[in-house]
């Protein structure tokens, strides 16, 4: 209790407070969208969208992206771009960023596992043990670069494990460290705090699983998330992931049905493709598969997304980033 | 939405920013250093006032030092300053008995003989002098007894009572009277006691005021 108090009287944000945030209300959110080779964001008041920017990578000093560094343009940049666009939308210039980074397939894993197979009590421990050496832990793993790590529930509900039975089955998750300090630090310059960072095939497939797949249907359904850097292909049956591949592409990703299917027994089935971009448009989907396109997209959210952007007339957004990110702040 | 890949760190700054409960520590806390400020404010205040007072304390205790020195140097001149001072009141009070005698002879009438007179001092007071002490009258009683003429008439000693009266300094007052019966063979006597005071006041002996000396001696 001594050491939680002495803590917080030392680094109480005092000029935050004394600058009007004893008083504030809840913050906006900037959510960011970051691929390697395009940044979006959509600009949140409380559950309402009020700003959208399709194209960041001009401006001087946009976040890092997942395959290169952001932060000595931050630095180098004369006028802050959260502030900025803060402003420009009306909002107080005291935000949150949620980050949600389309990492490849080298910079991401995620696996549906359970404790016992890993060898741990509880999700606890066994995050404690990745953060010293993820090798003891995982056999197939030979990356030596430090990692954060995260255990969800296997329903892909985007909020840590806390707890967990060693049969049941969660998702592990990991990004690499650097990449999420260079994520904070330049939250930290631009005068925010940081909410999450989401890998884009968590956030898409949480999206899939929390909002498209009907409830009540008991088939198994096998959705596919297709990003600009990866595909990733599970099997969910009543809400449960089972089983989860990554692949580099979405052709990989479609190839490996068949064997999916086989290995599971599942006869029947429906499959959901959800993709970042205009990635469906390269590939014959399978007969049976749903593409969760733009007029999937407005049904299942009850609408269009309908946002100003910079030049001020409101805009239909219905790309599937746009919708992802207003679920994702409405958490 | 809960935090993922968040540091420890970054999660404990945006809960101090965000959660109510920290708002609300943060505004006691806030509010504990303005007080505090008032505190200090009010100290400081009060540790110049008091420095001043100091400084004020030091330089009369120095005044006071320098008057000192300097009253050390005029011991002889004060000491003689205060003899002379003690010999006010002694001159003041001295009673002129000359002008006394002077005024009963004037003011006794022709069917009365004085006989004895006296004069003496009573209600002394001590003053110090250099050389000794000096036993201060206050008052003086003066007896006046005689004899009365044969055939006199017998409100003559209170005539006579009253006419010295009116000649002694003021707030004389007489002690008694006796009045002694006339015989045959013998003359009839009186006897007056009058008590005067040595007060400086001699206009009605036709003397002026003894002048006062200066408080400043």
């Amino acid at each position: 209790m001594y050491r939680h108090l002495r803590h917080f009287l030392r680094f109480m944000p005092l000029r935050y407070f004394l600058t009007g945030g004893l008083w504030s209300g809840p913050a906006p959110t900037l959510a960011f969208y970051l691929a390697p080779q395009e940044a979006r964001l959509l600009l949140m008041r409380g559950k309402k969208p009020v700003g959208y920017e399709p194209e960041l990578l001009g401006e001087p000093d946009s976040p890092p992206l997942p395959e290169g560094s952001g932060i000595s343009r931050a630095v180098q940049a004369r006028q802050l771009l959260s502030p900025k666009l803060a402003r420009r939308y009306g909002l107080s210039i005291d935000v949150e960023h949620l980050f949600v980074v389309d990492c490849s397939l080298k910079d991401v894993y995620i696996q549906v596992t359970t404790l016992h197979s890993l060898r741990r009590k509880t999700p606890t421990s066994l995050l404690e043990d990745l953060d010293e050496d993820p090798a003891r832990i995982l056999e197939e793993w030979t990356d030596h670069r430090p990692y954060r790590w995260v255990v969800l529930g296997n329903d892909f509900r985007p909020e840590p494990l806390l707890k967990a039975g060693v049969d049941q089955q969660v998702i592990l998750v990991g990004l690499p460290a650097e990449y999420c300090e260079q994520l904070e630090t330049w939250s930290e310059t631009e005068g925010a705090t940081i909410t999450a960072i989401v890998p884009l095939p968590v956030a898409a497939y949480a999206y899939i699983t929390q909002v498209v797949l009907p409830k009540d249907v008991a088939r198994p359904g096998i959705c596919i998330v297709v990003t600009d850097s990866l595909a990733l292909s599970a099997v969910s049956r009543a809400g449960k992931v089972e089983v989860i591949h990554l692949h580099k592409t979405l052709a990989e990703a479609l190839h490996s049905i068949p064997a999916i299917v086989a290995d599971l027994r599942l006869p029947e089935h429906f499959i959901y493709v959800w993709a970042s971009d205009d990635q469906l448009t390269q590939v014959d989907l399978p007969r049976e598969a749903i593409a969760l396109d733009a007029e999937q997209l407005r049904s299942t959210s009850g609408g269009s997304l309908v946002v100003a952007e910079s030049h001020g007339k409101k805009i239909t957004h219905d790309e599937p980033v746009a919708h992802l990110l207003a679920w994702l702040t409405q958490l | 939405m809960k935090p993922l890949f968040v540091s420890q760190e970054n999660i404990i700054k945006r809960a101090y920013r965000r959660d109510r409960w920290f708002k609300l520590a943060g505004g006691v806390v806030i509010a504990g250093l303005f007080l505090q400020l008032a505190f200090a404010y009010r100290l400081i205040q009060q540790t110049l006032t008091g420095s001043s007072l100091a400084s004020e304390n030091r330089i009369l205790s120095y005044s006071i030092h320098t008057a000192n020195a300097a009253r050390a140097k005029y011991a002889d001149l004060e000491k003689k300053l205060a003899d002379l001072h003690s010999w006010g009141p002694i001159l003041t009070n001295r009673l002129p008995a000359s002008a006394v005698l002077a005024a009963i002879e004037q003011a006794v009438p022709g069917g009365l003989v004085i006989s004895h007179l006296s004069l003496k001092a009573v209600q002394q007071a001590p003053i110090k002098l250099s050389t000794g002490v000096f036993m201060l009258p206050r008052m003086y009683q003066l007896l006046v007894g005689g004899e009365r003429a044969q055939g006199s008439d017998s409100a003559l000693v209170e005539r006579f009572s009253r006419s010295l009266l009116a000649k002694m300094p003021s707030s004389s007052r007489q002690l008694s009277q006796h009045v002694g019966p006339e015989e045959t063979e013998r003359l009839g006597t009186f006897q007056l006691v009058l008590e005067l005071p040595a007060n400086g006041n001699y206009h009605s002996l036709g003397l002026s005021p003894v002048q006062q000396p200066e408080e400043n001696l």
